[in-house]
C-alpha cells in the first residue's frame, strides 16, 4: 500500500489529526518519510525471517469457513486452510469516485493517485482531506515535477477535514501562489478538450483545461469481499465486531485497519494487530 | 495432495497485516502464517 500509493519523499505519520498516539503492541515506528518507514518494515520482517511467507498477486474474493471449523481461501490452484483469519485489506482498492461520468478517451487523465503525473502537467487534485492535501503539496514540493502547475479543487471554500500538519502545509503553498486554489466551488462535469486534454466544467459555469485530474475522495469500505465471507455490515457498510478483539461475527475471523476505522491511521492498524493477536493467543490457552 | 493447514492467515499485506506477522513472531507465538497480497484494481 506504501509502496503503491505514497509519492517518494511523503511523510508517514504516526499521529493522527494531532493526537499523539501511543502503541499498544510490539510493533511500532516514528514519523518519517515513506523510504525510511519502508526500510524499518522490510528490516522487522527480515529479522523475524516472514518476507519469504508472503504469496503476491494474488486475488482473494472470500474467505469462507467450512464445516471442518476451518477457513477456506483459494490461492491460485491451492486451497489455504486456517484456524484464523485476519482480515487487513484497506479501503483504497476501492476509492470513492464522483458521480459523474467520465468520457472514455479521457480516462487514462482521470486517476486515483499520482504515479502518472508526468513533470510540466496541469494537474487538479479534488478532494479535502488529508490525501487530497497531501497530493497537492507533496505534488509542488516534488523536485521532479517543478514543472508541473497543481491546482487544488476542495467543494467547501474552507479546509476543515485535514490534520493540522497538512492544512498548514497546504494553505502555506496557496498562499504563496504556488498551489493554485479552486475550493467553494464544485465540479459538475468533465469533458474532452483538444488534444484529449480534460475540460472542467465547474458549478458555478467556469471551465478550465488540465492535463491531469486526480481524486482523492477517500475510499470505501471492500463491501462486497466482507460481504462475500458472509461478514455482518452496517449501515455504512462497516464491518460489525468485538471492539475489544476485532472478531466478527464469525469465530476465528478478524477485521483489523482501514477496514474498520476511517481514521486512515497506519498506528491504529499496529495496535489492532496487537487486540487480535492477544485473543488468537489467549483463546489458544 | 491434503490441503495446506495454517494457524492465521493474513489477507491484504497492507501495514496492519504486516504487524499482525511481526506480532505474532514478537510473541513468540507458534503460529504459522501464510500472507497473501490482496490484489488492488484501480479503474
Amino acid at each position: 500500500m506504501i509502496h503503491k500509493f505514497y509519492k517518494k519523499g511523503k511523510r508517514v505519520d504516526r499521529d493522527w489529526m494531532g493526537i499523539k498516539f501511543d502503541f499498544v503492541g510490539n510493533v511500532r515506528f516514528e514519523e518519517c518519510s515513506k523510504e525510511a518507514y519502508i526500510k524499518q518494515m522490510d528490516d522487522l520482517l527480515a529479522s523475524h525471517g516472514l518476507l519469504e511467507k508472503f504469496v503476491y498477486n494474488t486475488e482473494i474474493w472470500n474467505v469462507l469457513k467450512g464445516d471442518d471449523g476451518l477457513f477456506a481461501i483459494n490461492v491460485g490452484d491451492d486451497v489455504v486452510k486456517a484456524k484464523n483469519v485476519i482480515v487487513s485489506v484497506g479501503r483504497m482498492g476501492k476509492p470513492n469516485k464522483p458521480g459523474y461520468k467520465f468520457p472514455k478517451a479521457i480516462r487514462p487523465r482521470l486517476n486515483f493517485n499520482l504515479s502518472k503525473v508526468e513533470d510540466g502537467e496541469r494537474v487538479m487534485i479534488v478532494g479535502g482531506g488529508d490525501t487530497a492535501g497531501e497530493y497537492a503539496y507533496g505534488l509542488v514540493e516534488l523536485e521532479d515535477m517543478q514543472n508541473c502547475t497543481v491546482t487544488l479543487n476542495y467543494r467547501k471554500a474552507v479546509i476543515n477535514r485535514m490534520n493540522p500538519t497538512n492544512t498548514e502545509m497546504t494553505m502555506k503553498y496557496i498562499d504563496n501562489g504556488k498551489l493554485a486554489n479552486k475550493m467553494g466551488v464544485d465540479v459538475e462535469s468533465v469533458e474532452i478538450a483538444e488534444g484529449d486534454l480534460v475540460q472542467v466544467n465547474f458549478t458555478d459555469g467556469s471551465n478550465a483545461i488540465y492535463d491531469r485530474i486526480v481524486f482523492a475522495l477517500g475510499g470505501t469500505s471492500p463491501k462486497d469481499f466482507l460481504v462475500n465471507s458472509k461478514i455482518e455490515t452496517g449501515k455504512w457498510d462497516e464491518p460489525l465486531m468485538d471492539e475489544k478483539t476485532l472478531e466478527t461475527n464469525i469465530s476465528g475471523l478478524y477485521t483489523i485497519g482501514d477496514v474498520v476505522t476511517d481514521q486512515g491511521s497506519i498506528a491504529l492498524a499496529f495496535n489492532h494487530a496487537s487486540f487480535v493477536m492477544n485473543d488468537i493467543v489467549a483463546k489458544a490457552k | 495432495m491434503a490441503d495446506k493447514i495454517v494457524d492465521i492467515a493474513i489477507v491484504g499485506a497492507g501495514p496492519g497485516g504486516m504487524a499482525c506477522a511481526i506480532e505474532a513472531n514478537s510473541q513468540e507465538l507458534t503460529i504459522s502464517l501464510y500472507l497473501i497480497k490482496q490484489h488492488i484494481t484501480m479503474t
